[in-house]
């Protein structure tokens, strides 16, 4: 395991998605910064540092779907896998060095984002406003939730030959899970009550309110909370938001579908018939 | 005799399509072992099989000794370089890289002997010049060096010709044979460029339908092939006699035949057979070409 993690490492540092992934988390947290800075300038409102950190839960999903696809997916198209099984490695290791890869590449994409955001964003904007407690709590479950992202484009890349398949699959898939996740959130942010419009002559209009049809029954709300628990990128949505439901359960959905994937990926890739 | 590589009624089918039947090969230690075979033969998928890339469907094989479903073969493995079809080499790093890469992948402590690695097959001007930016021939070479990284003591090459020009040919010829003589490698190349595996190999499996339908050594081969006299008679034991009296070299193939090697008037041998009462049923000259062998092997092998 330690050879593949040095050789997977060595291939890092010349990698040029790394490194243009590495430019983009750092434009990316110059352009939030000052776009907030301008926003409070003008608006006049108070920007929270701990806002702009945990918001970076929103993009880690996409950039690591990008990076899987590209890094691991030229495992496949060069014949690193086939190389690594003709001499001599065990095919577990093989797949679950490169889950740690990619995990660790997700956690210092965030770690680099948020090095820069609390750097520079505390001095601008003042201190971290939340229980520091809480904040390494929701930092623990983005840990994981990466740990899961990194899961699941390893599962993509190591077992979807074509190196574009692969690409397309992991990139829309990422953007389906946001997609779904924001879709639930937008139905559990449904007001109960809604305002419409009535004619009451020819041009006047009376203004009611009435139940919102689209108000989530009790059993709804469970399933799309449970929905938005269980999936990493509504997972992602609540650590971005500040608002995670619970934070002892999130931790538990985020580990289950690591082990789950991680286990039904080793079971299928030790089968796997390499060309 | 030592093998590095046997297997015992190899099977693998893909679906119903049997790629490999009953397959049995010998690959002895210090051997240049030529695959033949035509395309579609089987020679890519048995190297498949041999490398872990895919599992047989039934039969055996064993690498040093060590059968394929020991777990102890991995260890095996590790004293073997593999290039499957195409050499596995990252597009996007330089020959250096490659070769770190792989250093670092067979555990190696330190990158001293990448440089005399570069040098052997001729990259060591490559510099900064991506893998994807090479040609053919040079990833080949490339291949065949990463391929060395770990000091195999068993190479594999799958059709490491293809698609090189004259020049390239004579390059990898010379370096596969400086590999055999000078670092003492077993090695294992498949081909179907029969004339120039004839200029380096010293064993021979022919392959067809994915079966070895015969293995012969080099020497033997090359009796084989010697320009001969065929002697078709009734009964080929009592003829035994006359050729040993007369110090000719022959070989009796069957109950009816006999070859005789060897330059010696025929006129007169023939009148000297004609005197020893015996009927001789036919008579020809016969030499053979490395294709004509390996064509009248599967003809053989398809009539049965």
């Amino acid at each position: 395991m330690n050879r593949l993690l040095s050789a997977s490492f060595s291939r890092l540092k010349n990698h040029k998605a790394f490194w243009l992934l590495t430019i983009f988390d750092i434009a990316l947290a110059a352009f939030v910064l000052l776009g907030q800075y301008r926003q409070s300038i003008v608006y006049d409102y108070k920007v929270y540092v701990e806002n702009i950190v945990m918001g970076y839960s929103m993009f880690i999903g996409i950039i690591l779907s990008v990076f899987s696809s590209l890094f691991l997916g030229a495992e496949q198209s060069d014949g690193g896998i086939r190389n690594k099984i003709s001499i001599g490695h065990k095919r577990n290791n093989i797949y679950l060095s490169n889950v740690i890869t990619n995990s660790l590449v997700g956690i210092y994409f965030c770690a680099l984002f948020m090095t820069i955001v609390a750097s520079v964003g505390i001095p601008l904007f003042g201190p971290i406003s939340i229980p520091l407690i809480k904040l390494f709590a929701m930092l623990g479950c983005l840990i994981l939730l990466v740990i899961t992202f990194s899961a699941i484009f390893t599962f993509f890349a190591m077992l979807i030959t074509n190196k574009v398949v692969n690409a397309i699959t992991s990139i829309l898939f990422s953007f389906v899970l946001f997609a779904l996740a924001t879709s639930w959130i937008n139905i559990l942010n449904a007001p109960p009550m809604i305002r419409m419009a009535t004619m009451s002559g020819q041009s006047d209009y009376d203004v009611i309110e009435m139940p919102n049809p689209k108000y989530p029954s009790e059993k709804q709300r469970k399933l799309y909370e449970t929905l938005m628990d269980i999936s990493p990128a509504g997972e992602a949505i609540q650590l971005a938001n500040l608002s995670p439901r619970d934070l002892k359960v999130l931790p538990l959905y985020s580990t289950g579908i690591t082990i789950v994937l991680s286990g039904l990926g080793l079971f299928i890739f030790k089968r796997k018939e390499f060309k | 005799m030592k093998y590095v590589l046997e297997t015992d009624k190899i099977l693998k089918k893909y679906k119903d399509f049997k790629a490999l039947s009953n397959l049995n090969i010998h690959v002895e230690e210090g051997a240049i072992y030529g695959l033949i075979g035509r395309n579609g033969a089987g020679k890519t998928t048995l190297i498949r099989v041999i490398c872990g890339l895919q599992k047989p469907d039934g039969g055996t094989y064993r690498l040093y000794g060590i059968e394929d479903t020991d777990k102890a073969i991995i260890e095996e493995r590790r004293r073997m370089g593999a290039i499957i079809e195409t050499p596995s080499l990252y597009q996007d790093m330089t020959a250096r890289d490659n070769l770190i890469m792989q250093y670092k992948l067979v555990g190696l402590p330190s990158m001293d002997g990448i440089d005399e690695l570069l040098k052997l097959v001729d990259l060591e001007h490559t510099g900064k010049k991506k893998v994807k930016n090479f040609s053919l021939g040079m990833r080949q070479r490339l291949g065949i060096a990463v391929a060395l990284a770990n000091n195999p003591d068993f190479l594999i090459l799958d059709e490491p010709i293809n698609g090189l020009d004259p020049q390239g040919i004579v390059e990898m010829r010379e370096l596969i044979l400086k590999l055999n003589r000078e670092k003492k490698i077993t090695i294992l190349i498949s081909s179907h460029y029969l004339d120039e595996l004839s200029k380096i190999a010293t064993h021979y499996g022919f392959m067809d339908k994915g079966t070895i339908i015969k293995e012969i050594s080099a020497d033997e081969l090359e009796k084989k092939m010697q320009k001969r006299i065929e002697i078709k008679v009734a009964d080929a034991a009592k003829f035994t006699n006359f050729f040993e009296d007369r110090n000719i070299t022959y070989e009796v193939s069957d109950s009816r035949t006999i070859n005789i090697y060897g330059k010696f008037n025929l006129t007169k041998l023939i009148g000297e057979l004609a005197k020893t009462g015996i009927e001789v049923e036919e008579i020809h000259e016969k030499e053979e070409t490395l294709e004509n062998y390996f064509i009248n092997l599967i003809e053989e092998e398809h009539h049965e």
